[in-house]
């Protein structure tokens, strides 16, 4: 222990005129009475606290020199002799941390722990707060008021997200205090969705020095990855836990309404345990109608996989819930939309039309996602033409059109390159594979971006975009190149068209908070409302966000979300799924942190006992005055 | 004081009727239990010896043929005796004893009957010898007006001893005193009771002595030996003081009953006049 006011210790020296000054005992009033003989009779019962009566001026005298004391070494601010480097709190608040303690969750937990660390700072150390899910995210400066990092504390809220130890900083700067204060930092009711302005924050923070960070969290991760400068202080016990780590459902072939369902559970108990799995469907009203009961029998682990089917089940949003009441609830419910895709309405602008339709239907039986129609087309599929359509896959370019600004004899192409790597247009297909036979010189409009060329850079697939149109030309004669033949045709077909109509990514059932969610129909150009999340029987979910683009990626709790645009309303389920946040007990992960201050200082617990000890001496002394 | 006009006005207003009638040498105004020459016819009894042949009932002889002889009350004055305690524990309430045993005293000598005064400390200090008469009041007022409180304690069973010593004759002993006697008051009245005394005891106590209202540390002094004593006195401490006073008296009270020794209790807080017209009715002394 050491002092940081080692020269008010000279304080103690009051003790010897406290001490003197209580020798001069105040007399006691003389009371004369005509009983004396029954007072003297009452106080001989009494012997037995007499020796205790004796020695409370004794008692009194010490209660007075320990208070005294204590008030002095408290004025002298003793303090644990523990690293006073300024440190970076970091919480955990990834799902797990929901997980219940008693009366208690796991985050609870950790914002307690977090705030007896803050109070063993004494004001004469800095700290700032952050919380960990999926990302870091900075919730306070760096700073030596207490208030603040307990404001920051109490504002953490527990997340849907699993953990990610790779966003924890690397032990190279610290948050200058100053230059921290120009960094704005998120309100705390909007502090859950900050990953950008974290970042912000942290490109904003100048080194200033080294500093330790110390992660409070259940330990839900291996311990191997977490930083070896990083400290853990764990918090939590051993829990039992059972819940879904994955399910999907999906319309199988070969029926109309035949429902897969499949799924995953863990379970953290010793022993086995029957546990029912119910499966309901939420109505137009978002009530549940309960569909199917799954008996399970639970080992304890991992679970095999398994699999249901449903016969004339509807789509729409589904929940499967264990039914138990166990230690972390978030984990006992998937939330599971699927929906009857419309198919891609696909038109065809051939003299040949036979081997392009026969493409529209080459997967059709499968998914069903393309159909083939008349009029009314979403997607024209043409040769040796270039149609109006506003999204249009055209075969063997030929004479003018808006989709090429110079169109050349025809030429042997070189090798085909894939210029775009994982493009939609291309997925499942090897273009190197692909003869571009009858390919021509040929000058796409500028803007087009080459998906394929030759080595020469003759540009063999390309997309072109006008005002709101949208073509992908491929650069070859089918017929001269056998290409009808090819099992890649129906396949490049297939890509082009889902890719054109926006549909190239098929819907999960089920995602994971923070994961990215393709929006059917989304494009650059299409407005979509996000709504949610909702919860069977919650009231209809606010609007969230409203997005442009294919991608949505701001799933932040678990529950059905849904998606308004021109396509119609699409549900997103968001659920838990993951082993690691289910997984609430890892015995691997053990506290490992330097010696830490933590909860009240020593001078606070000294001017405590000062105040017992003088309340103590108060009922001494007010016995001996008033009785 | 206690010889003013208007104090023995009030004393003229009150009449003290002895509860038994004692036996004494003159004929007074009370009655007696013993049967003698008076002229109240009594009861009969067997002829003897050496019987007064003036008091056969020849009438009866005549019917029934036995010789019988008629009683007759014995009128003869009473002897009251007035122990006022004197000790300093009765301060606060010695004016009142003596506004009482004034009364008392001069009903007893208004009707004649012998009265004798004396103050009960350490020793038994006579206020007023034996004396009888009107003439007497004033002397009696004076000296019971001229007594102060003394002494350093009170031994009642000494003063007892002493006070038998000196006046065998029976007679009503009226004590008042608060009785906090730190020996114990039983040996003193049973002693005056064994010499065929008539006990009566007159019980004063104030608020001083059955309440404990200051609490703390107290040096607490005997008021009568000057002994003292530091101790805390807490509510609890009180209680258990005020529960002691209680039984001391229910002790008291208990014992007199079982001896047959009429006891009344009061504080100073009344009249004496009320006290004593309400006290003494219920004990039976006052007609």
């Amino acid at each position: 222990m050491t002092f940081l006011s080692p020269a008010l210790l000279w304080s103690l020296v009051a003790l010897v005129p406290l001490a003197a000054i209580y020798f001069l005992k105040v007399r006691p009033r003389r009371r004369p009475t005509t009983a004396y003989f029954l007072w003297e009779r009452l106080f001989q019962e009494k012997r037995a606290s007499s020796l205790f009566s004796r020695l409370r001026d004794a008692w009194s005298l010490l209660l007075m020199l320990l208070a005294a004391a204590a008030i002095c070494l408290a004025l002298a601010r003793p303090e644990w002799a523990d690293e006073r480097k300024d440190m970076l709190i970091v919480i955990d608040n990834s799902a797990s941390m929901s997980a219940r303690e008693g009366r208690s969750t796991r985050l609870e937990l950790a914002q307690r722990a977090a705030r007896e660390i803050v109070e063993g700072l004494n004001g004469n150390q800095r700290a700032a707060i952050a919380s960990i899910s999926r990302s870091l995210s900075y919730r306070s400066h760096l700073t030596d008021n207490p208030r603040e990092l307990l404001e920051a504390i109490d504002g953490i809220k527990a997340s849907a997200r699993r953990l990610d130890l790779d966003s924890l900083p690397s032990k190279t700067c610290l948050v200058d205090e100053a230059a921290a204060k120009e960094v704005a930092v998120d309100p705390p009711d909007s502090r859950e969705q900050s990953e950008a302005t974290a970042g912000q924050l942290q490109a904003n923070i100048p080194a200033v020095g080294s500093y330790r960070v110390i992660l409070v969290s259940d330990g839900g991760f291996n311990i191997d990855s977490l930083p070896a400068d990083v400290e853990l202080l764990k918090i939590g016990s051993t829990l039992e836990n059972i819940g879904i780590v994955a399910a999907d459902m999906a319309f199988l072939g070969g029926g109309t309404n035949r429902l897969g369902f499949y799924f995953q559970v863990l379970s953290t108990c010793r022993d086995i345990r029957r546990v029912d799995l119910t499966l309901s469907w939420l109505d137009e009203h978002s009530r549940e109608q309960l569909q199917k009961v799954i008996p399970l029998v639970v080992q304890p682990g991992e679970n095999p996989p398994e699999t249901f089917e449903l016969a004339d089940a509807p789509a729409g949003r589904w929940i499967a819930r264990l039914e138990l009441d166990d230690a972390l609830h978030e984990d006992n419910a998937a939330y599971l939309a699927i929906a009857k895709p419309k198919p891609i309405r696909v038109a065809v602008e051939s003299n040949d039309k036979f081997f392009l339709q026969n493409s529209v239907h080459a997967f059709s039986r499968g998914d069903k996602l393309l159909a083939l129609v008349e009029e009314d087309a979403e997607v024209v599929l043409a040769k040796s033409a270039a149609p109006e359509a506003a999204l249009a896959m055209v075969f063997q370019p030929a004479a003018e059109s808006a989709w090429w600004t110079e169109l050349g004899e025809e030429v042997v192409a070189g090798p085909a390159r894939v210029l775009v790597q994982n493009h939609p247009a291309l997925r499942h297909l090897d273009p190197a594979s692909i003869p571009f036979i009858g390919a021509r010189q040929i000058t796409p409009t500028p803007g087009a971006q080459v998906l394929v060329a030759d080595d020469r850079g003759l540009p063999l697939i390309y997309k072109a975009r006008q005002v709101n149109q949208t073509a992908i030309i491929v650069n070859m004669d089918p017929v001269a190149a056998e290409f009808y033949f090819s099992a890649w045709f129906p396949v490049l077909v297939h890509s082009t068209v889902t890719h054109l109509a926006g549909r190239e990514n098929p819907l999960a059932a089920s995602y994971r908070p923070g994961e990215s969610v393709p929006i059917a129909g989304g494009r650059d150009n299409i407005v979509s409302k996000i709504l949610g999340p909702r919860v069977a029987g919650s009231e209809p979910a606010a609007d969230l966000a409203e997005v442009k683009g294919q991608w949505f990626g701001s799933i932040e709790q678990l529950g059905f979300y849904a998606v308004e645009n021109a396509e119609g309303t699409q549900y997103i389920g968001a659920s838990l799924f993951s082993p690691e946040e289910s997984l609430v007990n890892r015995d691997s992960a053990e506290s490992k942190h330097e010696p830490l201050s933590r909860g009240r200082s020593p001078a606070h617990w000294l001017t405590l006992v000062a105040i017992v000890v003088l309340t103590a001496e108060s009922i001494l002394y007010h016995r001996r005055k008033v009785g | 004081m206690l010889t003013d006009p208007a104090f023995i006005r009030r004393l003229d207003s009150l009449y003290l009727l002895a509860r038994k009638v004692l036996g004494g040498s003159l004929q007074a105004e009370r009655r007696s239990a013993h049967k003698g020459t008076g002229i109240t016819f009594a009861d009969y009894a067997e002829y003897y010896h050496g019987a007064d042949y003036r008091a056969i009932d020849w009438r009866v002889y005549a019917r029934f043929d036995s010789l019988v002889i008629k009683l007759f009350e014995l009128e003869e004055d009473a002897t009251v005796y007035l122990l006022v305690d004197a000790s300093r524990s009765m301060e606060s309430k010695f004016l009142f004893a003596r506004k009482l045993a004034a009364a008392l005293g001069y009903i007893t000598l208004k009707s004649l009957d012998r009265l004798a005064v004396y103050g009960l400390s350490d020793t038994l200090d006579p206020l007023l010898d034996a004396c009888r008469g009107s003439a007497k009041v004033l002397a009696f007022l004076r000296a019971l007006e001229d007594a102060k409180t003394r002494g350093h304690d009170t031994c009642f069973t000494t003063c007892a001893r002493v006070f038998q010593a000196r006046h065998r004759r029976r007679g009503l002993v009226i004590v008042l005193s608060d009785f906090l006697f730190p020996d114990g008051f039983e040996e003193g009245l049973r002693f005056l009771q064994f010499h065929r005394h008539d006990v009566y005891c007159l019980q004063i106590q104030d608020e001083s002595d059955t309440r404990c209202t200051w609490k703390g540390d107290v040096d607490l002094e005997c008021v009568e030996t000057r002994r003292r004593k530091r101790v805390t006195v807490t509510p609890r401490e009180a209680r258990l003081y005020q529960q002691a006073v209680a039984e001391w008296n229910e002790r008291l009270r208990v014992f007199c009953a079982r001896n047959g020794i009429g006891l009344a209790y009061t504080t100073t807080e009344p009249s004496f006049e009320k006290v004593l017209q309400d006290i003494l009715r219920r004990g039976g002394l006052v007609a």
